[in-house]
């Protein structure tokens, strides 16, 4: 068989075989043919007159016997129904003489497949109709596919006559995720067919082959987005939140955006924010904590200077969930100390509980709950605070006094330490203060020729610090470095403990989430959300299932009282027996609710690299349209080779039988 | 050749449609004159003629001597060219020795001479036998003796009989005139040498038809050489017609030359060519 040629119907060998007994009988025959009576005649003068002249009789039969071959051979190939290999090829050469019969449109699913372009209509909406309108003009003997092209490729409808089902995919396409892998749905693609890929990925010109063409029917666009979000927590005092936001505008015309973030509630801040063209602006916004809500930044009011619109509005807003800030909490325990009480109050957000010595034995069970234990004057018996700060201590604390000095002088304090940190303290005068014993874990913070008057520890079960000097006697209480100094050791005392993690996830749209009967794969289990737990997790035929909550519509709804659209705004999800790729239909902030557990999640944006409208497909420079001819201009010749190899032999048959009557 | 048909060849002669001229005296008209019985003219005496050729009533008359002058009759020349080729076939053949025979029996009984020449691809040496009537079965053994000769060349055989004979006089060509080469240019070389010509057309009646339908290898009886042939019905009736067209080619040959021309066939009895068809075509009378 020639190269790319192979037999669908009977093997090689088989073919040989036949094609050899065949013309084995052939030649058997010709050898034992019955030969003609011999006839003598007196001249063959007047034969010669009469028959016509005629080749020599030998060749003839020589000539039959080939034709007999000839037939046989065919008949053995036709048997073995020998089909080409190289579809491509034929796919290239049926381009080439503008005959197409089969054609496969792939279609970008992506985000911004959504935009929406100058007539009023998204893209994957124009592509829609235009591939209906190229349907209902098709060669009805074209077989004709659609591939959606999202992150997973899917098969909308395979290629084949069916010109409803098309219709009905064409119909029904929908942007689906954010990114599209159109190599793989180009891959899906049967070999030997036309391949049409509509999308607005500017670098899709690079799959355009002979057989591939890349369409763009669309025009460039203006577009503004959020392109990062991001939400985190500072556990300074006061302790507040940070929101970080970066716009960029994807068009040539400069643009004014107002720029406003969200709670379910409550408008926490906006601004307007002019953008160069194709600039990106950074924006950053504080508040004060928020009970581990979620917030969205929204764009408003986008206008362009040159008077388009921003297209695509999926990549307007952004969500995130508050990282949560625990507020302050300080005990005192003292029979009275005004400089130390008075710097406490003075902190803003803290609250400060003050308690005499006499009644530590009643909150020394949770002492440990309080950021830091200010123990003045007092050591408790037994088991100590875990963040505690002791003030002139007495003896038989965790800090060994050594004696007793008066006007000690200040000859160092450690700057490196947290405690001290930005901090001057010469000339610190102080009228009498312990001499302190330093352990091995302790650091010294300040001291003086007579040894340490100030010590910190830390320990695996928490830190201390042993201050050997009241405050009132010493002038650091008329000191700046005084507010400071109590600060950082809030501040050190804490050490991040204060800031909590988020109550959601982030995710990104298109994605997928794994989810189980248990709970998500790899988040950390929460709270049931009664409500929706007490109609979620029911076994049905399909197994568990669990509620799918847009938080942000059911807010919507149940401002306005909608109770009906509160419901509306939770769908069931079967889970099956183990963990399924859940991708959630949109951006915003949602809550998933199983059986025994809850999963709140900020869906964004993963990818905005489908922000950018302005800029469509090219090849070589220039934009890429459609094949001129896509429909076949004759009837092509379906008929196989096996069909067209036994009518050969038939003719054959018919010429050698001409032959011999001849 | 019973005694019976030998009588009635003896009342038969060979009938020249031209005068021709013999060495020898016979029965047959000549150009010359000189002694015999029809007159022919006068001439005046010359010494040396002989005194009884003198009309002694006319120099009774005139007082003239004056010598009688007679046509003088000779013998006949008969050329029986017969054809010895292969395709004659037993049957053809014998059938044309016993006509030759019979033919050089009637003009042998009428002294006159006989020349029998064989050909086949050419010619072969002929046979002048004396003129006596006895002579004819030496004639038949001749020619039964002479073996199927090589494909018959009419026209070479004409040309070797012109340049071999001497003596004018009737060549009758007994022939099926089944040449490759043809034989319209051979009796055209014959008719030129001054030869009364006459056509003996032998055929037998397997030739008339074609022998059989279908698949059939014709053997050349001269050449040996096979023809492979599918003989349909359009084929047979185009044969027999080629068949009638021969005949009558040579038929309407010889009426427009004024020659003699006869079809026998081998089925038929010699007997009935020699005794009528010969009879009514006036070769003989």
């Amino acid at each position: 068989m020639p190269e790319g040629w192979t037999f669908q119907g009977l093997p090689a060998g088989q073919v040989a075989l036949v094609a050899g007994i065949g013309a084995a009988l052939v030649i058997l025959y010709f050898l034992l043919r019955p030969r003609p009576p011999v006839v003598e005649v007196s001249s063959h003068v007047l034969w010669d007159k009469v028959l016509p002249k005629r080749r020599n009789p030998l060749l003839k039969e020589l000539l039959m016997v080939a034709l007999q071959l000839a037939a046989v051979v065919a008949l053995a190939l036709a048997l073995g129904d020998p089909r080409k290999d190289d579809d491509e090829d034929t796919a290239a050469e049926q381009l080439a003489d503008g005959v197409i019969l089969e054609r496969v449109w792939v279609v970008d699913r992506s985000l911004s497949m959504g935009a929406v372009d100058a007539d009023g209509r998204t893209r994957i909406d124009r592509v829609g109709r235009l591939l209906r309108d190229e349907l209902a003009g098709l060669d009805p003997r074209v077989s004709v596919g659609v591939i959606g092209a999202s992150s997973t490729p899917e098969l909308l409808a395979p290629v084949g006559l069916d010109r409803e089902r098309v219709a009905l995919a064409l119909r029904l396409l929908d942007v689906d995720g954010v990114t599209a892998d159109l190599s793989a749905a180009v891959a899906m693609s049967p070999p030997g067919a036309l391949v049409e890929v509509f999308t607005d990925a500017a670098d899709a010109g690079a799959l355009a082959t002979d057989r591939i063409v890349i369409r763009a029917p669309f025009e460039p666009r203006a577009n503004v987005a959020i392109t990062a979000f991001d939400l985190r927590a500072s556990e300074g005092i006061p302790a507040e939140e940070e929101a970080v936001v970066r716009l960029s505008n994807r068009s040539t015309s400069p643009a004014e955006v107002e720029l406003r973030l969200e709670t379910v509630d409550s408008i926490l801040g906006q601004a307007t924010v002019m953008l160069a063209p194709g600039a990106e602006v950074v924006r950053r916004y504080r508040f004060r904590p928020l009970d581990g809500s979620g917030i969205e930044a929204v764009l408003r009011r986008i206008t362009f200077e040159d008077g388009s619109h921003d297209a695509l509005a999926a990549d307007d807003r952004a969500y995130a969930w508050v990282q949560p800030v625990t507020p302050i909490s300080v005990l005192l325990v003292t029979d009275g100390n005004r400089f130390l009480e008075r710097v406490l109050s003075l902190l803003p957000g803290a609250s400060v509980d003050r308690i005499k010595p006499a009644a530590w034995s009643r909150r020394a069970g949770s002492a440990d709950a309080y950021d830091v234990v200010f123990l003045d004057g007092f050591v408790p018996n037994g088991r100590q605070p875990a963040r505690a700060f002791y003030v002139a201590p007495p003896a038989g604390g965790p800090f060994a006094v050594e004696r007793m000095v008066a006007a000690p002088a200040v000859t160092d304090w450690n700057h490196d330490h947290p405690l001290f940190k930005g901090l001057v303290l010469r000339d610190l005068h102080v009228q009498t203060s312990a001499v302190l014993t330093a352990g091995p874990d302790d650091v010294r913070l300040i001291g003086s020729p007579a040894g340490p008057l100030a010590l910190a520890r830390e320990t695996a079960s928490g830190r201390s610090v042993g201050w050997g000097f009241d405050f009132g006697a010493s002038d650091l209480p008329l000191r700046l470095a005084f507010p400071q100094t109590m600060v950082n050791t809030l501040l050190w005392m804490r050490d991040g403990r204060a800031v909590g993690q988020p109550p959601g996830g982030r995710h990104a749209l298109g994605d997928p989430l794994w989810v189980g009967p248990d709970g998500v794969s790899g988040a950390p289990r929460a709270e049931t959300n009664d409500e929706v737990a007490a109609s979620a997790g029911g076994d049905d035929e399909v197994g568990a299932w669990i509620g799918l909550t847009d938080l942000g519509q059911q807010a919507v709804a149940l401002a306005q009282d909608d109770e009906r659209g509160a419901q509306r705004a939770t769908t069931r999800w079967a889970v099956g027996d183990g963990p399924r790729p859940l991708r959630l239909p949109h951006p915003g902030l949602w809550r998933l609710d199983g059986p025994g557990w809850s999963y709140d999640v900020a869906v964004n944006l993963g990818d905005n690299s489908e922000s950018s409208l302005a800029s469509l497909p090219a090849h070589d420079g220039a934009r890429i349209e459609p094949p001129p001819v896509l429909v076949a201009d004759e009837e092509p010749d379906r008929n196989p080779l096996w069909l067209l190899l036994a009518l050969g032999t038939g003719a054959v048959l018919l010429g050698e039988f001409g032959l011999y009557t001849r | 050749m019973n005694p019976d048909f030998l009588r009635k060849l003896e009342f038969l002669r060979v009938v020249a449609r031209r005068v021709h001229t013999g060495r020898f005296s016979a029965l047959n008209r000549s150009k010359k004159l000189g002694r015999g019985i029809d007159f022919a003219d006068h001439r005046p005496y010359t010494p040396g003629d002989d005194f009884k050729d003198i009309d002694w009533n006319l120099y009774g008359r005139m007082d003239r001597l004056m010598v009688r002058l007679a046509e003088e009759e000779t013998e006949l020349n008969l050329h029986l060219l017969v054809d010895c080729s292969g395709s004659m076939g037993p049957a053809k053949s014998k059938y044309a020795h016993e006509v030759a025979t019979a033919l050089a029996y009637v003009a042998l009984a009428h002294l006159d001479r006989v020349h029998v020449w064989p050909f086949g691809g050419g010619l072969q040496p002929p046979m002048s036998p004396p003129r006596h009537k006895a002579q004819a079965v030496q004639i038949l053994r001749y020619l039964d003796g002479i073996g199927a000769q090589e494909e018959t060349d009419l026209e070479a055989t004409a040309k070797a009989f012109a340049g071999v004979s001497r003596s004018r006089g009737i060549a009758l060509v007994i022939s099926d005139f089944l040449a490759p080469s043809g034989w319209g240019r051979a009796l055209d070389l014959l008719r030129h040498a001054r030869y009364e010509v006459g056509i003996l057309q032998i055929s037998s009646p397997e030739e008339a038809e074609a022998p059989l339908r279908g698949e059939i290898v014709l053997k050349d009886r001269e050449t040996g050489r096979r023809m492979r042939v599918r003989v349909t019905d359009r084929i047979a009736q185009a044969y027999k017609k080629a068949f009638l067209d021969h005949g009558e080619a040579l038929q309407s040959y010889a009426r427009g030359h004024n020659l003699f021309y006869a079809h026998g066939r081998s089925d038929q009895p010699f007997e009935e060519m020699v005794l009528r068809t010969m009879r009514a075509e006036r070769l003989l009378a």
